[in-house]
């Protein structure tokens, strides 16, 4: 028990270390107090998203259906996150060798990993759930009942998404552990497992878009009975809030016996997963070449390659990549939007400029330039003593993000050549904004990166997800997208009609594109060259 | 060929790493640079190389100042870090036909001293596996290989021979030799006495970021009987 302990601590220490060393804040009460401003910021949208969802729930008098539909909402947040979380806790861990090779049992090692994720997924829980019930308990009436409940609710949530999505992991652990292509394996995994939920997410969308279903459905037992007959768990907790002990009997004891289902499997799991990771498998050897490439084509295709050969960068950066394709099919699919809706007079104004939003959107949601440093890690050194100057060194990595901002957006103008009708003229407008605006959004990102470059992370996803550059970027976009707001509210003259709008955005962003660019290779090669490893 | 002239290196403003350091290693000559655990041998050596910029002082790399012509000054060397932490994730020989690519190496150039240098060490037959799967000593190996491959002027290495099996030590210390005899400069800092003592034309001892010693191998014995491990021992303690 004593090492079982230790042995938790100090891969919860590790862990929270990642993570905060992760935020790249030098100053550790700073970096704690920005931590929890941080959390601040992420719990708004459940937050706002619980107020909404109560006040129409109390119309129908079913307040409670807040837990349900927050509780839902919270695992299958836990189930994105926490699946890849599994997958490089188990497969990609540096500690994997060295803590096989310790004096502790083998459930002991894999209790203690999965302790790391059971934390990551409670902070999950407390950010989507927590909101909910605090709301729920403010609205309700506090009691010590409610408040233990409500305690309870949020240590037990996380379980249910950690035990089945370590169940489904477990059978692949053989392939991921054997095969030569185990990371490209693991992104398609990835791919397919987040193509899943999305679908469930689809599925159950359209199926509550029907108001025949509905109806059907109320008229068997409402809205409680409907989740509860999918997904029990989350009916017997909402019920254990409205006072039934049956139902919070049956919600601890499912929780209970997943635990001790876990306590029982551990020794497979380590097995299937930990052992077998730390044999490798076969390693293929492929025919050598000698062949020369310029000095531009060979750093772009490194910067490239540290993507797509890293499975956490390459999803991360994939997944922001087609993410507009997944929001737009999410919106058509639920109905709440239509392609037939692009063709109506109301909306003639803005289709240019909902073009050239759709085609930029890569470059929006993606901030590959803000982590382009960051993703070489110690490797940096490489190109630092070779004879690259600083602004080639910055030159590529934004072409780089470019290229990848570029193909996306390529692969968006031909999807709206299906859907969206247009002259050339106008789409030659759509196509320059949105290569003016993703230059400068590379190079604003790469001018984050410069000055926050944290290289020493030891697991990937610090380096590009747990990163406050990430955030930075986004922020600037906000920003941008505010300034541009209060531009039109002062001056709605100027945007008159949404041609003019992408036009004179067009100007300003690529005045802006120029000021930027000066600064980095003024300024930034300077910073850039002061970088330490 | 590699001019350090009072280079101090301060971490937080107040962490001294390096203290006023003072050295001139000459063309031809294999240089030793030794020093107990964190007494600044790799600060300084990645100062030369410029991964890290001194707080004050200059250093010349075959009379180029780097910090002014930095791209003219990296011409000249190669550098072989402590750690492998190289881009893991590409073959052996995608890393080395990228050096190849850098240091403007031909085709055919490229390809009789990749043949060469990694058929010495080795390692030519997993040139096509991925960095990734190689062990320390075989990344060691790769690192080296690319080191040599452009033909640099100067080749700077830190602890070089950590993870060599014997057989690779003694070619690559032969290497070294032949590099010099041919006009070329070595800087390579090491822990392992016996070997900086039987290869090294020059010797600088560092402790606590300041040189304690600089001269060549016969005038650091002349002072003494003692083995250079004794001298070490004696100097390292004293200073």
């Amino acid at each position: 028990m004593h090492k079982l302990k230790s042995l938790i601590i100090i891969q919860l220490k590790d862990f929270i270390g990642k993570y905060t060393s992760g935020l790249g804040m030098k100053n550790k009460y700073f970096g704690r107090i920005l931590l929890f401003v941080l959390a601040g910021v992420l719990a708004v949208p459940a937050t706002t998203l619980s107020t909404v969802i109560y006040d129409s729930l109390a119309i129908l008098g079913q307040e409670e259906l807040l837990i349900t539909s927050m509780y839902l909402n919270s695992v299958i947040f836990m189930f994105i996150f926490g699946f890849p979380f599994i997958i490089s806790v188990f497969f990609f861990a540096r500690d994997s060798h060295f803590l096989a090779s310790l004096p502790i049992t083998e459930d002991s090692l894999v209790i203690s990993k999965l302790a790391t994720v059971y934390i990551y997924l409670l902070v999950v829980s407390t950010l989507i759930l927590g909101p909910a019930l605090v709301i729920y308990l403010i609205n309700s009436g506090i009691s010590l009942q409610l408040i233990l409940m409500a305690i309870i609710a949020l240590i037990m949530t996380p379980l249910i998404p950690l035990l089945i999505s370590s169940i489904i992991i477990l059978p692949f652990g053989n392939i991921f552990s054997r095969s030569g292509h185990r990371k490209m394996l693991v992104t398609a995994f990835n791919l397919i497992f987040l193509a899943g939920i999305l679908g469930f997410q689809l599925f159950f969308g359209s199926y509550f878009e029907d108001p025949e279903m509905v109806q059907e459905l109320l008229a068997q037992g409402g809205f409680v009975e409907i989740i509860g007959m999918n997904f029990p768990p989350s009916i017997w907790l909402t019920r254990a809030f409205t006072g039934s002990l049956t139902a919070a009997g049956k919600f601890l004891g499912l929780n209970l016996l997943l635990v001790f289902i876990l306590r029982f499997t551990a020794r497979l799991f380590f097995r299937r997963s930990l052992l077998a990771f730390a044999q490798e498998g076969g390693i293929s050897n492929r025919k050598i070449y000698f062949k020369a490439r310029s000095r531009r084509t060979q750093l772009i295709w490194r910067n490239i390659l540290i993507i797509l050969k890293e499975p956490i960068f390459l999803m991360n950066n994939g997944i922001v990549l087609i993410a507009p394709i997944f929001i737009i099919a999410i919106l058509l699919f639920q109905g709440d939007y239509s392609l037939a809706m692009l063709g109506s007079q109301e909306l003639e104004p803005y289709r240019l400029l909902m073009l050239s939003l759709f085609l930029v959107s890569p470059a929006i949601m993606g901030n590959i330039s803000a982590t382009a440093i960051t993703r070489e890690g110690q490797s940096f050194w490489e190109t630092r003593v070779m004879p690259i100057s600083a602004a080639e060194n910055i030159k590529y990595r934004i072409l780089t993000t470019f290229i990848l901002s570029s193909i996306s957006t390529l692969a968006f103008l031909v999807l709206a050549l299906f859907i969206i009708p247009f002259s050339p003229g106008l789409y030659g407008m759509a196509i320059a904004f949105s290569l003016i605006l993703t230059l400068l959004l590379a190079h604003v990102d790469i001018v984050i990166n410069i000055f926050r470059p944290h290289l020493n992370w030891t697991n990937p996803t610090s380096a590009v997800k747990n990163n406050l550059n990430v955030i930075f970027s986004l922020l600037i976009r906000a920003v941008l997208g505010l300034v541009f707001y209060l531009i039109y509210l002062i001056a709605p003259g100027l945007f008159a009609g949404g041609n003019n709008l992408v036009l004179v955005s067009t100007i300003i962003f690529a005045g802006l594109f120029l000021l930027v660019r000066f600064y980095i290779y003024s300024q930034g090669v300077e910073k850039f060259e002061r970088i330490s490893i | 060929m590699i001019k350090i002239e009072s280079i101090s290196k301060m971490y937080d403003g107040q962490i001294k790493a390096v203290d006023n350091l003072n050295m001139d290693i000459k063309q031809g000559e294999i240089f030793g640079f030794l020093g107990p655990n964190g007494a600044g041998k790799t600060t300084t050596l990645r100062m030369i190389t410029g991964i890290l910029a001194p707080t004050t002082g200059d250093i010349l790399i075959n009379g180029i100042d780097i910090k002014k012509d930095p791209l003219q000054a990296k011409g000249n060397f190669t550098y072989v870090p402590d750690h492998p932490d190289i881009f893991n994730s590409i073959t052996g020989i995608d890393y080395l036909n990228f050096l190849a690519d850098i240091y403007d190496v031909s085709v055919e150039a490229r390809e009789k001293r990749i043949k060469e240098l990694t058929g010495e060490f080795g390692i030519l037959d997993d040139l096509g596996k991925v960095i990734n799967s190689y062990s320390h000593g075989m990344k060691q190996k790769l690192l080296i290989s690319g080191a040599f491959l452009p033909e640099p002027k100067i080749i700077i290495l830190d602890e070089p021979l950590g993870g060599l099996d014997p057989r690779s030590s003694r070619i690559l210390k032969s290497k070294m030799r032949e590099h010099c005899d041919n006009g070329g400069t070595i800087l390579f800092s090491s822990h392992l006495l016996e070997i900086v003592e039987t290869i090294c034309d020059r010797v600088g001892i560092i402790k606590e970021g300041r040189l304690i010693a600089c001269d060549t191998m016969a005038e650091i014995k002349s002072k003494s009987d003692s083995s250079l491990e004794d001298i070490f021992m004696e100097l390292t303690e004293s200073a």
